[in-house]
């Protein structure tokens, strides 16, 4: 890398695009690019911090700015019980939760409590803003365009019925062998896994059946642990019972 | 609009002075800080962001400087051990012997006073959750871990407590 751009308005970001049209680098929390960088699996020469862009550092009762860091999502309870996990507390303090989403690393676990909570994204899009379902985007990666920026996260905070469970195989600071999120809303039951899969997983249930939930959810077999052990932990969540059951 | 290129130049807060230095635009914190400014107390191990020798405070919150670009701290403040002068967290390590070979001290410090600073009174759970962030790799965790205990005693102390 030897160029970074620090657009201060969304004018100036369209300016520069214009410059780059095929894949700029968005910096942001810094956290995955920067151990790539270090391995020189990052060849863009250009990068853009976005992290002074109006908006991103936005967290108010209805959103959350792509470049929240992880350590200021406390509400509700369970944004606060799946973030707590996520790398270590020092990281989280510069990993943010829009890094998180977009980056490439299998686990992504912020994004299970927004997909549970029904939350919406807005895309910066060649000019534009454009507002939809985080779910219509979320294709086992989000899946964004070349100069796509991932702007806010929009979502009702308000708590619902939850279970969270994480299972590591050494400290509690690791990759998670899985990440169990089951959530009550109205639509549903939804559950959600990170690292049981090559990428997160999640689904919406009508009813809390347990063998349909199960058969939802593809286990991977890697140097973390086999399929048949993740299966295991999977049965074990699934059978302390539905979210809003009691406990 | 900013922009940096090959050869920067950048003003920030270290220790309370203000510093000007001059470094490519993709070093690291933690890379500017060594071996520009010439401050060696935080190290670099992993370099990957989980060993957390590396731990610096920005405006006061401990962050991995190994996994930031230097430019992230323009105008802002940077705190490292040199910065440190006889506080309760350092007698403490001292007084219990909370190192070893003393290559993740520096690092356990900063976060360890960032953490008393805004949680003099630290229980168990808020200990663990903030210095799961450093490793020691000659697992002297029983030193470190009477040394915070320590650290409380003396920030009461001071507290008149
Ligand atoms: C020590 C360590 C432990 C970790 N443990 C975990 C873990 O347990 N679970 C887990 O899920 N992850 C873990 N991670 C991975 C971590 O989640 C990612 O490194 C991090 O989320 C990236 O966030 P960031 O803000 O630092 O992003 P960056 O490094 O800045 O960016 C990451 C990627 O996302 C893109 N990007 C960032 N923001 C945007 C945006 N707004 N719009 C479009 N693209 C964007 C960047 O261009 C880049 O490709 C760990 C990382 C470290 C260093
Ligand atoms: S050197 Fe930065 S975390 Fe290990
Ligand atoms: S004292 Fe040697 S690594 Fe901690």
């Amino acid at each position: 890398m030897n160029k970074l751009y620090r657009p201060q308005t969304f004018e100036e970001l369209t300016e520069l695009l214009k410059d780059y049209p095929d894949k700029p680098l968005f910096y942001s929390g810094g956290t995955e690019i920067m151990a790539d960088y270090r391995l020189r699996k990052i060849k863009q020469a250009a990068w853009i911090d976005i992290k002074q862009l109006p908006g991103m550092i936005e967290l108010s009762d209805d959103t959350i700015g792509a470049c929240v860091p992880l350590n200021e999502l406390i509400s509700p309870r369970m944004f606060y019980d799946v973030g707590q996990f996520v790398a270590d507390r020092t990281v989280r303090n510069h990993l943010t939760i829009g890094g998180n989403v977009c980056g490439k690393l299998p686990f992504r676990e912020a994004v299970l409590p927004l997909l549970a909570m029904e939350a919406e994204v807005t895309i910066f899009s060649e000019g534009e803003m454009i507002r939809q379902r985080l779910e219509d985007r979320f294709d086992k990666f989000l899946r964004l365009e070349p100069g796509e920026l991932v702007y806010q996260f929009h979502l009702d905070r308000s708590e619902r019925p939850y279970r969270h469970n994480r299972y590591t195989t050494s400290s509690v600071v690791d990759y998670p062998l899985m990440t169990y999120l089951a959530v009550k809303a109205d639509r549903g039951y939804f559950v959600g896994l990170s690292g049981y899969g090559s990428v997160p997983q999640y689904g919406w249930f009508d009813e809390w059946k347990q063998d349909d939930i199960f058969n939802h959810f593809q286990a991977v077999t890697n140097d973390r642990g086999s399929s048949a052990y993740r299966e295991k932990l999977l049965r074990i969540e699934l059978a302390k019972g539905a979210p809003d059951e009691a406990v | 609009m900013k922009q940096y290129e090959d050869h920067v130049q950048m003003e920030f807060r270290l220790n309370g002075e203000t510093v000007f230095v001059r470094f490519d635009v993709d070093e690291t914190l933690l890379h500017v800080v060594r071996n520009r400014i010439g401050l060696k107390g935080q190290k670099g191990s992993c370099l990957n962001g989980d060993c957390g020798a590396c731990t610096m405070l920005l405006d006061g919150v401990p962050v991995k400087s190994c996994l930031m670009l230097a430019l992230d701290v323009e105008g802002r403040d940077v705190t490292t051990i040199e910065g440190l002068k006889d506080t309760p967290v350092q007698q403490a390590f001292i007084e219990k012997q909370g190192f070893q070979c003393g290559y993740c001290t520096a690092g356990f410090i900063m976060n360890a006073q960032a953490m008393l600073e805004t949680h003099p009174e630290a229980d168990e759970a808020i200990t663990n959750n903030w210095l799961a962030s450093n490793i020691c790799r000659c697992t002297g965790y029983e030193g470190i871990t009477e040394a915070i205990k320590r650290a409380k005693e003396l920030i009461a102390d001071e507290m008149g407590k």
